[in-house]
């Protein structure tokens, strides 16, 4: 199945936006009124709890559609979650009304979202396990390789990403301290290279180790 | 929630998956399937609801996910090419469900957009579920995580919570003691009431005021 930028209609449906590392492409409060599809680049996604928690949930990368619940049939009005570049990025912004009438009329686009929401249910779900049953090291290390896989389907292998300890810590669910020690450990064995407000995965293999 | 999957159908969706689907019942407890299993049948629930568990430890496992009727399970398997379960399912109570094999699951997703529109729903429902857990997972202590779920479990059941305290547990990602210690104290306030295999919320303001 084609990913979905590779869809029939999807890149004509709707327009570019380039965005350089860091910038937020939607936020928390923003209007659901569009969905992104990633053509290039990794995201983080840092989502807003009920009870009005935030954590970084989840990573994007290409061919990922960025606003999942812009799916549902009674999509909320303004997003919970929110979408920043952690590499240069290239999305697709379609309004939602015309990407709802293409996923009813493509048969092909419908069900490479079902796909895409089989491959995130099981993703959420392995972080899940690991939040509340792995050891953080192992945590930081597989969050890591989920950012490093992302890279890859980007054909971007070794760039560095834009973010800063905290949001690694938020996505791995460890303090600011204690990810510093884990990532002084990853760089001693040269999984890792991180100056200020900047991580690069150099060996994803020295990383597994780690997880 | 709604009332089952096929209600959200047109009529000859509906009958296409009752005429191609085995209709299957599955006893309080029973399991459907477990982690590892290979299988190649997708599950649609009509009544009943079942348990999604990852194994952590040899007979300790974490529940990803309660699932009801509007919901279905089992394509994770099917749309990955290892072909085995990723998670192991368990009846909650008496449940009747949909059995369709892996062509027919294909063939009526790729058929009716209908099918694919309901089986997104529940698959974006089940992503939002894991999101809030996750975020409950990085800011919320045991005691805290408990008390929500169960204000959460208990609007999803819309009565009792079938659970018992194991399964609350594995739900919440603590010890059965804490479980214990934590339902003990909400029982002297009045605020929930414990019976063998269920618990009920029969104060979700004051739960709600402790956290």
């Amino acid at each position: 199945m084609r990913p979905l930028h590779e869809q029939p209609g999807v890149v004509a449906a709707g327009y570019e936006r380039s965005v350089s590392a860091g910038t937020i492409v939607f936020e928390v409060g923003d209007p659901v009124d569009a969905v992104h599809v990633v053509l290039d680049g990794v995201l983080l996604v840092r989502s807003v709890s009920l009870d009005g928690d935030s954590a970084v949930v989840d990573v994007r990368g290409r061919g990922d559609l960025l606003d999942d619940t812009a799916l549902l049939d009674e999509p909320p009005g303004l997003h919970y979650d929110g979408a920043t570049a952690v590499t240069p990025v290239r999305v697709l912004r379609i309004p939602l009304r015309v990407f709802d009438e293409l996923r009813d009329r493509s048969p092909e686009l419908g069900a490479a979202l079902v796909s895409q929401l089989t491959e995130q249910v099981r993703r959420l779900s392995a972080s899940l396990v690991d939040l509340l049953g792995r050891p953080g090291r192992a945590r930081a290390a597989r969050r890591l390789l989920a950012l490093s896989d992302a890279l890859e389907r980007s054909g971007m292998h070794g760039t560095a990403l834009v973010l800063t300890q905290q949001d690694v810590a938020d996505f791995v669910g460890t303090t600011r301290s204690t990810l510093n020690a884990y990532l002084q450990e990853f760089e001693l064995a040269s999984a890792v290279a991180s100056s200020r407000g900047r991580l690069t995965i150099t060996d994803p293999h020295a990383l597994a180790a780690f997880a | 929630m709604p009332s089952s999957l096929i209600d959200l159908l047109g009529a000859e969706a509906a009958r296409e998956i009752r005429r191609r689907g085995e209709r299957r019942q599955f006893r309080r407890r029973e399991v459907l399937f477990r982690e590892g299993d290979i299988g190649d049948s997708v599950y649609m629930i009509e009544r009943g609801h079942v348990l999604v568990r990852a194994d952590r430890s040899p007979g300790e496992h974490l529940t990803l996910a309660v699932l009801g009727p509007g919901d279905y399970f089992g394509d994770v398997a099917v749309l990955s090419t290892v072909g085995r379960r990723s998670a192991g399912v368990e009846a909650l109570d008496e449940c009747v469900m949909f059995v369709l094999q892996a062509a027919d699951y294909l063939e009526l997703r790729d058929t009716y957009p209908e099918v694919r529109r309901a089986m997104t729903e529940s698959l974006a429902r089940i992503c939002r579920r894991l999101v809030e857990r996750l975020v409950d997972g990085r800011h919320v202590d045991a005691r805290g995580r408990l008390l929500r779920q169960l204000l959460h479990l208990a609007e999803l059941f819309d009565g009792p919570i079938i659970f018992t305290q194991e399964d609350l547990a594995a739900y919440v990602g603590v010890t059965r003691v804490t479980v214990n210690q934590i339902l003990q104290s909400l029982v002297e306030d009045d605020a929930v009431e414990v019976r063998r295999g269920s618990v009920r919320v029969m104060d979700a303001a004051r739960i709600r005021a402790k956290l």
